[in-house]
């Protein structure tokens, strides 16, 4: 069924989150298929005092998600370790005839009582 | 085991196939000689963005660790099937997302409590530049960022710090068009009206 066009209204309050989580759904899957509301949607003025930057968005966002300082040399040192495991994992799935899921799942059960 | 011989080096790229990309999950046996250096490209090239992305969808730094750790080993040991090897900053950015989705359910699944939940990240780690912003500025443009789904906040990281195309959106994160768009617009309005006080 297709869904009516939102109102202006709704979609301004949209944009602004001042709207309720029900009506966010509807005017979202809406959205995702309607030209004309996105169209609207451009239309409408931001607010005349939030004029930034364009790169300034960018910037701010990087530095807020900015990753450690180490973090290529943690991937690289995590992703070998993982690897190491996962080997170890075949070698002992072949010596017991066991499945993979079967093995990971009995070395999990193994640390979880290493733990205990 | 499949021979070191079919293990291509990042160098040896393929270009102007019109391919889709389609993201293959790692074949069972491990490569016997998984190429480190292949490995070490892919983590410096892209570990960052990768990190971004995660953190963007999970909001836990540990969390978007660890999704960044598994986006690499899958991609480096299924870049072999990669057909198009000319896309693979999309190809990663999209195993990494699909890894930060399927962290994200799994641990709303399991979380009874939902204050078990990743809590929103403050940042704890921010250049000589951000150091002069007052807290309250920075944790006013966080709390913004909270405000957005994970998807908003996805989409307007992939466009304003990856420089990623609208239509590369859309295909890393199997979205349709529109949305890349209007959630971008929202988004960039949100957050816009919190940098007045950024330098």
């Amino acid at each position: 069924m297709k869904l009516r066009h939102p109102s202006k209204a709704v979609l301004r309050d949209w944009l602004t989150g001042e709207i309720e989580p029900d009506t966010t759904d509807t005017v979202e899957r809406h959205l995702d298929t309607c030209a004309r509301c996105a169209a609207t949607l451009e239309a409408i003025e931001p607010a005349p005092e939030t004029p930034v930057a364009p790169e300034a968005l960018g910037s701010a966002l990087a530095i807020v998600l900015a990753p450690p300082s180490d973090l290529a040399q943690r991937l690289e040192a995590g992703v070998t370790a993982r690897l190491s495991s996962r080997q170890m994992m075949e070698v002992v799935a072949d010596l017991f005839g066991a499945g993979m899921e079967t093995t990971r799942l009995l070395m999990i059960e193994g640390d979880d009582d290493d733990d205990s | 085991m499949r021979p070191a011989a079919l293990l291509p080096s990042i160098q040896r790229q393929r270009r102007g196939s019109a391919r889709p990309v389609t993201v293959a999950e790692p074949a069972a046996p491990v490569p016997a000689a998984a190429d480190p250096a292949v490995l070490h490209r892919l983590v410096v090239e892209h570990g960052d963005a990768v990190y971004r992305l995660a953190l963007s969808v999970v909001r836990d730094r540990a969390l978007a660790e660890d999704i960044a750790q598994e986006t690499m080993m899958k991609a480096w040991l299924a870049l072999p099937t990669l057909r198009d090897q000319g896309s693979l900053r999309s190809w990663v950015l999209r195993i990494a997302n699909n890894t930060a989705i399927s962290t994200l359910r799994a641990r709303r699944a399991i979380a009874v409590d939902p204050h078990e939940l990743p809590e929103a990240e403050a940042p704890v780690e921010r250049s000589v530049e951000s150091r002069v912003q007052s807290d309250a500025v920075v944790s006013e443009f966080v709390a913004a960022l909270d405000t957005l789904d994970e998807l908003s906040r996805t989409i307007v990281v992939l466009r304003e710090v990856e420089g990623l195309s609208y239509d590369e959106i859309a295909a890393v994160l199997n979205v349709p068009l529109p949305t890349v768009k209007t959630r971008l617009l929202r988004a960039r309005r949100r957050l816009s009206s919190t940098l007045k006080e950024w330098a």
